[in-house]
Parts: C-alpha cells; structure tokens; sequence
C-alpha cells in the first residue's frame, strides 16, 4: 500500500517544482528587484500562473498527457537550473530576532507537519471531490477540456484546477490536494518576507501564524480547494503593488497584470484583484503628476490576457463569458436563471438568521458559514488602528478590496484572500508592545490547536483530526475513504453497477472525483434542472398540470399567436405544461410547419407542446410581463379558443392570448381566462421516467434524505424503477 | 394499492395509532389508525379495508361505531354489532383522491378495549387496508 505513496508525493513536487522553474525563469528579468526568498515565493506564485495557461492551452489542444507534461516540467526545471534563473537575486534580509525566529521555525514546522499529514490522506473534501476534482478527473480522462454542459462548475475559471490537473496526472487526487497545500505554505512565507522587506519583521512572523494558523485557512489549505491559493495571489500582487510603488519600475507592470488576472482564473470573486491594481497604479501615477494611461493599460491588457481564455473558453461551450452567472443578459440552456439566483440568494445568507451572527460564526463557531478563524480575530476591529501607519492604511485597504466581495458568498473561506492583510493590520498593531505580540501569537497558537479547538468549536469545519496511516498509505485509500466519505463508497458503487457511457441522475452529488459515469446532478444545469422537474412534476400536486386556463373568443383567422403574462409574479416561475388551440370545439392536431417560440427559455418550448403531462416550458426566472409562448402556423389558421395547461406552482400568473396583424402588431385578443381544475387521473410516475429513457437517462441515485425519496422506495412499481444498489443511505435505481 | 399488515416495508407508510406486528399478520390499532397509501388512477376506486373486531374486546365495549375517512371525507360510518373478521369496502369519489401524491386513509374507532391484565387500549386489528378497482 505505501507504494500508493511515490506517485502522489511525485504528482504533487514535480508541479510545484514545475511552478517554481517558470516563476524563476519570469523573475530573471527582474534582477535587483526582489529578495532571494521573495523571488522564491512570489516566483512560485507566478510561475503557477504560467504552468497554469500551459496546462490551458495544452488542454485546448486534447494534450494533457503524463509524457507531455513530463516534458513540459522537465524542460522548465532543466531550464530554470542550467541558467542559474535562481541566483540572480542576492539581496537577503537581515537576520530575525532569534526568539522570534525560533518560534516561527517550530510553531509553522508543525502545524505544517499536522496539516501536510491531512493534504497527503486521501482527498474527500465535499467541493474538492465534488467539483474542484470532479472537473479535473473528467480532463484527466478526456486529455483536455470535453464539452461539459451538464454541471455549472466547469464553467467556473479553473486556473489552480489546472495545476491540480498536472499533479493528478501523477498522483491523482492526493497530489492535488498537497499542490493547494503548497500555497498554503507559501502565503505565510510571503507575509512574513513583507515584513521583513518593509521594516516589521515581528509583525510579519505574527501576522504570518495569524493566517496560517486560522483553522479555516488550515483546513482549506489541506485540501483541494483553491481559497488559499487566491490568498496567495492577492498577497503577491499587493506585494508586487508596494515594491512598484517604491521602485516605479516599468518592468513590474507585467507582473502585476500577470497576478491580477490569474486571481480571476482563480476563482471569480478574485476579479476584484484586477480592479485593485489598475486603480492603485492609476493613483499612485496620477498623485506623482506622472503619466496614468500606459501603466494602467499594460497592467489591464496583462490581466485580460489571463482572464479572456476562460471567458472565451465559456463562450464556446455554454454561451456565457461569465457563467453561470449573468444569466440574464447571457442566456442559455445550460444555466437557468431562477437556480442561480436562489443559490445566490442562500449564499449571501446561509442559514444564518441575521448578520449579527456573524463575528462569533467567523470566529469561533463555524457550523453555519463551514469554518472560523480562531477567536484572535475577534480583535479584528482593532487593526483599524493600523490605519495611523502608511502601512497599515495599505494592508487594510487591501483588505478592504479583498473582503468586498465577500457578501457574495458569506461562507467563512471566503474571507480568506482578506485575512492576510486584516493579520498584519493587527500584528502592526501590537507590534509596538513585543511581549504582547508574543502573548497574542500564544493564544492564536493554542487556540488553532486541535485540542483546543475542538473544544471551542464543536462541529465547526477544520481539520479535526489527522490519519498519518491513511496519509502514508500505510491504511489503502480504498478502506479509508469507505470509513470516512459516504460519496466515495457511492461513486465507487457507480463505477462498478453502471456501464460505462451510460447517464446517471443524482438528486445530490456523489464524490464525482472518484467515479468515471456521467452524473447529471439536479441542481448542476439547466437541462439536469428540467430532469429534476419532470420527477417532481409526477408527484408534486403544486406541479402537476392541474390548472387549466382557457380564452374562448369569437372565430378568427390567425397566423401567428402567443399566449403573454401580464403579471409581475416575484420568486415565482410561469410555466405551461401544454398549450393548444381549438377551433369549433375541436384542438387543432399540431402540425410540422408550426414554428414555435418563446421568452425566455425558447430552448424547451417543445415541452410545451409535447402532450406529456410531465414536461413543461418554463420561464426559470421570476415570471415578468411580456414573457410569452408564440405560435407561428406557417399559415392563416382558423382559431377560437385557447387552453394553457399550467400547475398551481404558477397560481399568481396572468395570462393573455395575443395575434399578430399587419395593422397593429400584437393586438390582444378580447377574451376573458376562465380557469378550472382538471384532476391527474392516474400517477404520472412512469411517464416520468419515461421521459428520462427518452433522453438516455437510466439510473436514479437518491439519497433517503433527498425530497421524495420515499416516494421512490415505495413507489417503485409505478415509478417503472427497480433498485440495482445501496449504499447505506443512497441507492441506485434502473428505469426499466 | 391495498397495504398488507404484515407487508415488510410498511412502515413508511404508517402515520399513526399502528402497533408493532408481532407473529401475526395482522396489527393491532388504537383510536385512530391512519396510512398514507397511493392510489395509481382515481376512477373506479374502493376503499378496502380487513379487520377484526377482538371478541373478548367486543364483550367489554359492546357493539364498535367505525368512520371510515379518505384525506379528511368520511366515506362512511358503520356500526359493527359482532365481533369477528370484517371486510368493508365502498366507492371513494374520485376528486376525493390524488394520484400524484399519497391520500390518507384513517378508521375512527369509537370506543377501545382496555386489556384488564396491563391495562393497554386496543381498537381493531387491522390485516389490511387501502383502494381497490
């Protein structure tokens, strides 16, 4: 089993190394600039984001292969020793203070021992399995980017994914995890050399353990997630923004544009780096009376150039530079507008009842928000007293650039990119009384302690505790992972009872990094959205197509009509689950030269015209007057009435039937809805499915927990299904 | 769908006063025993439902008044003058029942037998119950 174990340690060194070799090559040319240890970590940092767009264009091109990314690490390592690319930085700092030394050295030694142990022990975070590797090992098996329009986080930027990508080539999901890890190493290191280079030493090594330390940092940093990856970024780029700032030095400009852009890549929120570093060049220039435009516009174009890939990447495959969010004004059918907006809403809140809540949950609680980072930060409030130093009055408002997009999503992590500068605000704080520093450092280290936080911070996310025989091996991933991560058991299930090629739908994800099937997960995309609808349309009164709408008008001739809501219907959707037209008593049969339309989502309006009581056209976003289905008959059509098919889940609508003539254009038509209720006479549950075999889907997995799982347990008959696996409480259904 | 008493997943479909099965494939009841059960089409549906009436129960309570409730309608009341094995069944309207979601069958008992060695209450004992076409 320990044989398990040089692959990963290869996978996740080899990367690093690799990052490294092209940092120390990019920062040749910056000689005189940098001190040794900067050039080393920041070089790291940027040279992640050059193995980064490598791994990119690679991918594009269906070549991320072991030996070519052999090729690619070898040639850069080779290259980055043979010219020496290290050693053109000499300056050193001057020695630490040999207490302050000391206690770095042993504290930083070994909470990185504690969480390097839990980087090592098999992969099971839930976003890293889910989706930060659930993506990867989908390139990994495609050799590049497959086209993947079933699951919103693909479309995600995935800069740190890719470095993840080239360790797991190796290593596989260990490997990626331990790459994450090595920012967390450099982020501290980073810190620390700022403090250094602008006269805090103390405050540097305080500010440095502050972070590292967090156990929401820790533990984030352990695992293959990307936040501390982005910290590392924000930090260099305001680290690379000061030394610009002392030196003016044309040459940085690049580098920062290269840093700003890749925090984008990193993760979306990171975007806020960008808007960072153009503003604080163009300040900075137009405070010196100097020229404004070219600076700004080289750092702009620089980070553009790193962001463009993955819009352009998301452009092509789902139609929206952005996704999934801007669905409105880039929509498709991949992304539904109403499942953006209600996870962003539950992301601004999580289950939080007011923000009040909020110091003690990021603080020392982390059961809402998944993570706190430490009761020190309780003092946060007084880093604001760092503001008399320039230095201070820097990190905080990198810290305010930093947090301002927080609010987008309150889990703790995503405070993260802030935290380091809101540490060294405090550390420059207390710097001034030495052996209070010292004592405020103690606590945080006691307090970050597993020991002791298990004690403050029942059930609050952090690494609470570490497996070194899982972590070397000694323990098989596969017993490991069986005991600790029921996804992983499932996805394994998946592999081993689903044929390859075929689809399952999943009302929640299994650990997807750990299965090769496709799973289509309900909340992931618009079309797994339209499956999760058809089920519950069978067995959901407020859904099934009980409401019947009908406009009975004097006969007409009509060529083209639409059926328009006239209500403005908030947190509610318009749907029709079928729309026909009538002429003297009788519905007119659909034709083929019928063109049908619809806003928005003119994607599914077949669903509104397939007679299947299960399907329908849905706005899938709050349903807005004008929005519309429009029927064009390819010729004049006598007409006199209209039924729409609609569910009590669309109860605050209001319709109207509306012809187009030459005259006025859309002219509503004079009828009166008259509604009624039309009863489901026998269970839509096997037409569901049906629906589901229709679209080559053939396997259900439910959990027991899931809305409706007992429906299917007990139901199974009429559902058409029959349970070919189970794992504790997930089982696995075939539709027949 | 008729629930058998001694079916082995039934009792997710329980909703209350449903004792325990003991070797017997029948259960005894209290008050007011009540499943969720899903009709598949509603046209041309029974409410069916066998049970006992326990006699040395009987003799204490004398004749038993039954009520017999889909999703809160009561379909019928019977009294019941004899104890022994029972059957009832009788047309549910069909815009009493759903067959997108599970309707509620309920039997009232109007009166429970108080067993004198323990003092436990008891109503019918139930093997069965649910619609029929």
């Amino acid at each position: 089993m320990i044989r398990a174990l040089p692959p990963i340690l290869f996978g996740a060194l080899f990367t690093v190394s690799t990052a490294w070799a092209m940092g120390a090559i990019l920062l040749r040319g910056f000689a005189g600039l940098f001190y040794k240890w900067e050039a080393r970590l920041i070089g790291f940092v940027a040279g992640s984001a050059c193995l980064s767009a490598v791994v990119f264009a690679l991918c594009m091109f269906k070549l991320a292969r072991p030996g070519v990314f052999l090729a690619v690490g070898l040639a850069s390592i080779g290259y980055a020793l043979y010219s020496r690319s290290d050693r053109v930085h000499t300056k050193s700092f001057p020695p630490l203070a040999p207490l302050w030394r000391w206690l770095f050295a042993a504290v930083f030694a070994a909470f990185s021992l504690y969480y390097l142990l839990n980087a090592m022990a098999p992969e099971q975070s839930p976003d890293g399995v889910t989706y930060h590797l659930g993506v990867v090992a989908q390139y990994y098996r495609a050799r590049g980017f497959p086209l993947i329009t079933n699951d919103f986080y693909a479309n995600l930027t995935q800069g740190i994914e890719l470095l993840f990508l080239f360790a797991f080539e190796y290593g596989k999901h260990s490997a990626a995890a331990m790459v994450h890890f090595a920012f967390w190493i450099a982020l501290p290191l980073m810190i620390l050399s700022y403090g250094r280079r602008v006269g805090h030493p103390l405050a540097g090594v305080a500010a440095a353990l502050f972070t590292a330390l967090a156990p929401v940092v820790g533990m984030d940093g352990s695992i293959a997630y990307v936040d501390v990856a982005l910290a590392a970024f924000a930090f260099a780029l305001f680290y690379v923004l000061q030394i610009w700032d002392e030196t003016r030095d044309p040459r940085l400009l690049i580098l920062i544009g290269l840093l700003a852009g890749f925090a984008y890549e990193v993760k979306y929120t990171g975007g806020v780096a960008a808007v960072y570093a153009v503003g604080f060049i163009a300040w900075k220039q137009w405070r010196a009376k100097k020229p404004v435009l070219r600076p700004a516009l080289i750092v702009t174009a620089c980070a553009f150039a790193c962001m463009l890939p993955w819009m352009v990447k998301d452009t092509i495959e789902v139609g929206n530079p952005v996704s999934p969010f801007a669905s409105r004004w880039f929509p498709s059918p991949y992304v539904h507008t109403s499942q953006i907006e209600d996870w962003s809403r539950f992301l601004r809140k999580y289950d939080l009842t007011s923000y009040r809540e909020l110091p003690l949950e990021l603080t020392v609680k982390g059961t809402k928000l998944s993570g706190y980072f430490g009761p020190l930060f309780l003092l946060a409030p007084l880093a604001l007293l760092a503001l008399r130093s320039r230095i201070g009055r820097q990190v905080l408002l990198a810290a305010a650039v930093f947090g301002a997009t927080y609010f987008t999503n309150v889990g703790t992590r995503f405070l993260i990119p802030a935290i380091p500068f809101l540490a060294l605000g405090l550390a420059l704080v207390f710097e001034r009384w030495k052996w209070l520093l010292l004592f405020v450092v103690a606590g945080h280290v006691v307090a970050s302690t597993p020991f002791a936080f298990n004690r403050y911070a029942v059930g609050g996310w952090a690494v609470w505790t570490v497996s070194p025989r899982a972590a070397l091996r000694l323990k098989s991933q596969d017993a490991y992972l069986a005991e600790t991560s029921p996804g992983y058991s499932v996805a394994r299930m998946l592999d081993r009872l689903v044929p390859a090629g075929q689809k399952v739908f999943a009302f929640g994800p299994p650990a997807m990094a750990y299965t090769s099937r496709d799973v289509l997960v309900g909340w992931f995309a618009g079309p797994n959205e339209v499956l999760l609808d058809i089920l519950w349309n069978a067995m959901n009164n407020d859904q099934a197509p009980t409401r019947i709408v009908k406009f009975h008008f004097p006969e007409r001739l009509i060529r083209r009509m639409r059926v328009v809501e006239t209500a403005q219907t908030p947190r509610q959707l318009w749907s029709v689950s079928e729309l026909r037209v009538f002429a003297e008593g009788k519905e007119i049969p659909r034709a083929p030269e019928w063109r049908l339309s619809a806003h928005p989502n003119p994607w599914d309006v077949q669903l509104a015209f397939d007679n299947s009581p299960v399907t329908r056209w849905r706005t899938w976003q709050d349903a807005e007057p004008g929005m519309y289905v429009h029927i064009d008959f390819g010729r004049l059509q006598a007409v006199d009435s209209v039924e729409v098919d609609m569910s009590n889940d669309s109860d605050r609508s209001t319709l109207a039937v509306e012809e187009l003539t030459n005259e006025a254009g859309w002219n509503r038509i004079n009828a009166p809805a008259v509604q009624s209720e039309r009863l489901i006479r026998a269970s839509l549950r096997r037409a569901a499915t049906q629906e589901f075999k229709a679209r080559g889907v053939r396997y259900l997995l439910i959990e027991d927990g899931a809305w409706g799982a007992k429906d299917f347990r007990l139901y199974s008959d009429a559902w058409g299904i029959r349970c070919v696996g189970q794992w504790k409480d997930s089982r696995l259904y075939y539709i027949e | 769908m008729l629930l058998q008493m001694d079916q082995p997943d039934l009792a997710p479909h329980i909703v209350k006063d449903i004792h325990e099965r003991y070797d017997a494939p029948w259960r005894w009841t209290d008050r007011e025993p009540t499943l969720n059960v899903l009709a598949l089409v509603i046209d041309n549906l029974k409410l069916s439902v066998d049970f006992a009436i326990y006699e040395p129960g009987f003799a204490q309570t004398g004749p038993l008044n039954l009520e017999f409730v889909v999703n809160g309608n009561t379909l019928d009341k019977v009294r019941y003058d004899s104890p022994g094995m029972k059957h009832f069944e009788k047309p549910v309207p069909p815009e009493w029942i759903s067959a997108v979601v599970e309707s509620s069958i309920a039997i009232k008992v109007d009166k429970l037998y108080v067993a004198p060695a323990d003092g436990a209450k008891f109503g019918i004992i139930l093997a069965s119950a649910g619609f029929v076409q």
